[in-house]
């Protein structure tokens, strides 16, 4: 029991932070610069892309028995396809708007390559609660940074945060998010603040792994010389 | 074999699911995708709380055409107006009138002028603004130079007339609009 949770738990924060889509295999990289310039839009790409992945890791397990090697590629790439499908006709009807912004990105989430990842590496091989769990600890480590990612450019960028919430989602949000700066950075809105952004969070995440590993060779050092 | 069978099965079954939700999304996505041209084409304008809706189009004159309203009143109309005579091609405008025919806004969304001095028949530039008020139908729509009373901008003679051609092209839309109006009223 005691052991099952403890790999519950390894898993779970092994798409979180060990080996975070984003950070560390560096995958679904287009969305993640080309979207993360308004947080709105951000977390929306980040969402959507969650629910996917775990759907197609869900379903993907599920076929299994169907999937032979012949056909393999072609079945994965049609189960992301269909329910990236799904999920842009969804959003066009349910937030016309938001889909005005993002709709391109939304169709492109069939080529990213971390869904397919997934899906090649674990779903084909494990039973359907361990894909279910890999894609939602996979999506939501890609969730995060894309929200960071969001949030930091936004306000460094254009000096607001969550601007044109209320607009695009329907929820009771003010119009003009929250100001944060008067003389926003507008290269952080550009393709080089979108760069600049993923280099500080991955140094930060590098750092802070660099940190945590010298404590542990502390403690190690410490037992052992007692 | 066994495995190009599943695979067409499987293909079958996603795009069965693609299209029943597409038949459902689709009313949805054409009913929003109209609001939002409204939404847009209420930004031309002069006050932000007036919306417009699409009017019925009369036999005589097929440019779409839209009503105004403030507050569920009619305030005018709303349609583009156009003229190839720009220096460079076309010139798109939005023009708004009020019920009587009076210019409220020009907004010009297309045009090819030259940079930096094309820019006079952009939205809000003093050159534009000078319409406001201006009667399409009874004034006379005319430069200075040719005796009228509209001030061309220097350098930009091409550009200044063209506009003017453009709003002498909108006038039959007005009366198609106008006795629409009438006829509905009565």
């Amino acid at each position: 029991m005691n052991n099952d949770q403890t790999s519950a738990h390894a898993s779970f924060s092994h798409g979180l932070w060990r080996n975070n889509p984003a950070l560390i295999q560096l995958l679904g990289l287009c969305p993640l610069l080309a979207v993360s310039h308004y947080a709105v839009t951000a977390i929306t790409l980040g969402l959507i892309s969650l629910i996917v992945m775990v759907l197609a890791n869900a379903l993907i397990s599920l076929l299994r028995p169907l999937m032979t090697d012949l056909i393999r590629l072609p079945l994965q790439i049609m189960v992301i396809a269909s329910l990236v499908s799904m999920a842009d006709l969804l959003l066009q009807a349910l937030y016309f708007e938001l889909h005005q912004r993002i709709g391109l990105f939304v169709a492109l989430i069939v080529t990213n390559c971390a869904i397919l990842g997934r899906a090649e590496l674990m779903a084909r091989r494990s039973n359907a609660s361990a894909a279910l769990m890999d894609g939602f600890s996979m999506g939501l480590g890609f969730f995060w940074v894309m929200c960071v990612m969001g949030m930091i450019r936004e306000g460094l960028g254009r000096g607001t945060l969550f601007a044109e919430a209320g607009r695009l989602t329907g929820l009771p949000l003010a119009d003009q998010g929250f100001r944060l700066l008067e003389t926003p950075l507008q290269i952080m809105l550009f393709a080089p603040g979108a760069f600049f952004t993923l280099a500080f969070i991955i140094a930060g995440k590098n750092y802070l792994d660099q940190l945590n590993e010298s404590k542990q060779a502390d403690r190690v050092s410490q037992q052992t010389s007692r | 074999m066994k495995s190009a069978l599943t695979l067409v099965a499987i293909g079958s079954l996603c795009a069965l699911g693609l299209a029943l939700l597409n038949d459902w999304t689709e009313p949805r996505v054409q009913r929003q995708a109209a609001e939002a041209k409204l939404r847009a084409l209420a930004r031309a304008l002069p006050s932000t709380q007036e919306a417009v809706r699409p009017m019925p189009q009369g036999s005589e004159n097929t440019t779409e055409t839209f009503l105004s309203e403030k507050n569920g009143h009619p305030t005018g109309y709303l349609f583009s107006v156009q003229s190839p005579a720009g220096y460079n091609g076309m010139i798109n405008a939005w023009l708004s009138v009020n019920l009587a025919g009076n210019i409220r806004r020009i907004y010009t969304f297309s045009h090819q002028e030259t940079p930096g001095i094309g820019h006079i028949i952009e939205p809000h530039q003093p050159f534009v603004r000078q319409f406001e008020g201006i009667n399409l139908l009874s004034d006379r729509l005319e430069l200075r130079s040719k005796g009228g009373h509209i001030d061309a901008v220097t350098g930009a003679t091409i550009t200044s007339r063209a506009m003017v051609d453009a709003l002498i092209r909108g006038r039959p839309t007005f009366l198609a609009a106008n006795s629409h109006a009438k006829s509905v009223s009565q």
